[in-house]
């Protein structure tokens, strides 16, 4: 949102998140590394940095899948998802650091390019036990390179949201391809049921928020009262919506917010231009509707943000009779004006 | 989140809910039979692996070469295989046959023995 070029909008919450995470970076590689010494001592280091690397990337890997669902199902989780682009290429930097020693342990030594004996050393493609597991990291480890050099809001605003939410659900498929890594890898290999059973139990989590978080969404997009006049539909009543908040109401092709302000009643999109975060879980600060993500923010009665900002989501007519709140599901181009409803306190 | 993503979102949770158990469950029922076993020889870590119908040895080269070669070969009752060579510290993988009785380094030039790894009887 910002109107002249700054690579990051450093702030204090954005410091303390990066802090924490430095810490527990840290604290990880440290355990890890003392608790494998003692127990396997004649292990090597590069032995040691591929094993941390990797745990560690796939537990960042989890707790990055899990805070969407967290923030869906409950708010309180919110400020782990404010800068969550930097939990990821944090992620990415142990995920490629376990990529590269594997490849200079595992694949340089011989007489062809390192990354072509990724794919040539082992060429049991048509065995599942002995499938070539390394290349299912590679081609994750590609979309998580495609993921963190485009996390910048620079190639967000160059790309759409649409396009960059799209590349970026690609992290589905990079988790999947995770998954069989270590399945066809690992769990062939070890001995210890201790990682696979991480991992199952990581697997069991992610999935019962995810399905848990969709299934909410998917009856909140169902929601609609059906009563119709003029074209206006009835959502709600006054008394409904939080003073500075919104009802999110679900009408038409997309969410509609609805917030309640210094006895007016306005209604725009939910739909953040930034990355598409829900507006109407938001709250008006400073006479602006700011988004829960990121803090982006617009005018009530236009859907702009104020100047020198450009973003502008679409608004809608609503009117308020007899204490019930009723609003025209058609949207007027974004950024236009109109009129809040007003009512009168009780 | 617009709507087309939240279905998405939705609808590859519930494809991953239901292929990743059975890529899980797959895994693990083709789990091969292995047995492995580990030794040092001086500057040397070995790491044998039997897998089914195959055999791999690990050579391990702790710290750099003391020889100016250093040949690796299989050793059964009937032949001896040449697997190929150690140069630098670092850690090497040869296939070799399931008959193998014991791994040979041999230095070329000096025509020496380096070093003998026998390997168990129980592998």
């Amino acid at each position: 949102m910002s109107a002249s070029y700054q690579s990051i909008l450093w702030n204090r919450q954005k410091k303390i998140y990066d802090w924490i995470l430095i810490s527990f970076v840290l604290l990880y590689l440290s355990v890890f590394i003392s608790v494998n010494l003692v127990i396997h001592p004649e292990i090597t280091q590069e032995t040691l940095v591929i094993r941390s690397t990797a745990t560690l990337a796939i537990f960042l890997l989890h707790v990055i899948l899990m805070i969407g669902p967290l923030t869906r199902l409950n708010p309180i989780f919110l400020p782990l998802l404010y800068n969550r682009r930097h939990l990821g290429v944090t992620m990415f930097c142990f995920g490629a650091a376990h990529g590269i020693f594997s490849i200079v342990q595992f694949h340089s030594l011989g007489n062809i390019n390192p990354i072509l004996s990724l794919f040539v050393s082992n060429v049991h493609y048509n065995s599942i036990s002995r499938f070539p597991f390394e290349i299912f990291g590679f081609f994750a480890l590609t979309i998580f390179f495609l993921m963190a050099i485009t996390s910048h809001d620079f190639w967000l605003h160059n790309l759409s949201p649409r396009i960059w939410k799209s590349l970026h659900m690609l992290v589905y498929l990079a988790y999947a391809l995770i998954v069989l890594h270590v399945l066809l890898g690992i769990l062939q290999f070890e001995t210890s049921p201790l990682f696979v059973t991480l991992l199952v139990i990581g697997f069991i989590l992610l999935c019962a928020l995810h399905l848990l978080a969709g299934r909410k969404e998917t009856k909140a997009d169902k929601a609609q009262t059906g009563i119709i006049l003029d074209g206006f539909e009835k959502v709600c009543t006054v008394d409904d919506i939080p003073e500075k908040r919104a009802k999110i109401v679900s009408l038409g092709k997309e969410r509609i917010a609805i917030f309640k302000y210094d006895n007016k009643i306005s209604a725009v999109s939910n739909v953040c231009k930034h990355q598409n975060g829900p507006l109407g879980e938001g709250r008006i600060i400073d006479g602006c509707i700011t988004c829960p993500w990121h803090g982006y923010q617009y005018l009530p009665h236009n859907g702009s943000s104020p100047p020198p900002f450009k973003e502008k989501v679409a608004t809608y007519d609503i009117k308020v009779i007899d204490n019930e709140v009723w609003l025209n599901p058609t949207p007027y181009p974004d950024g236009t004006e109109r009129t809040p409803a007003t009512f009168n306190t009780k | 989140m617009i709507k087309p993503l939240r279905s998405v979102h939705f609808v590859v949770w519930r494809v991953l809910a239901l292929a990743i158990p059975i890529a899980l469950a797959l895994a693990l029922v083709v789990r091969p039979q292995r047995s492995a076993e580990q030794k040092n020889v001086d500057n040397f870590r070995f790491t044998s692996l039997r897998q089914d119908s195959s055999f791999q040895i690990t050579i391990h080269v702790l710290n750099p070469l003391t020889t100016p070669s250093c040949s690796v070969f299989a050793v059964d009752e009937q032949q001896k295989i040449l697997l190929g060579r150690l140069a630098t510290k670092g850690t090497y993988l040869f296939n070799t046959r399931v008959s193998t009785k014991h791994v040979l380094l041999f230095d070329g030039i000096h025509k020496k023995e380096i070093v003998t790894y026998l390997i168990s009887t129980d592998l």
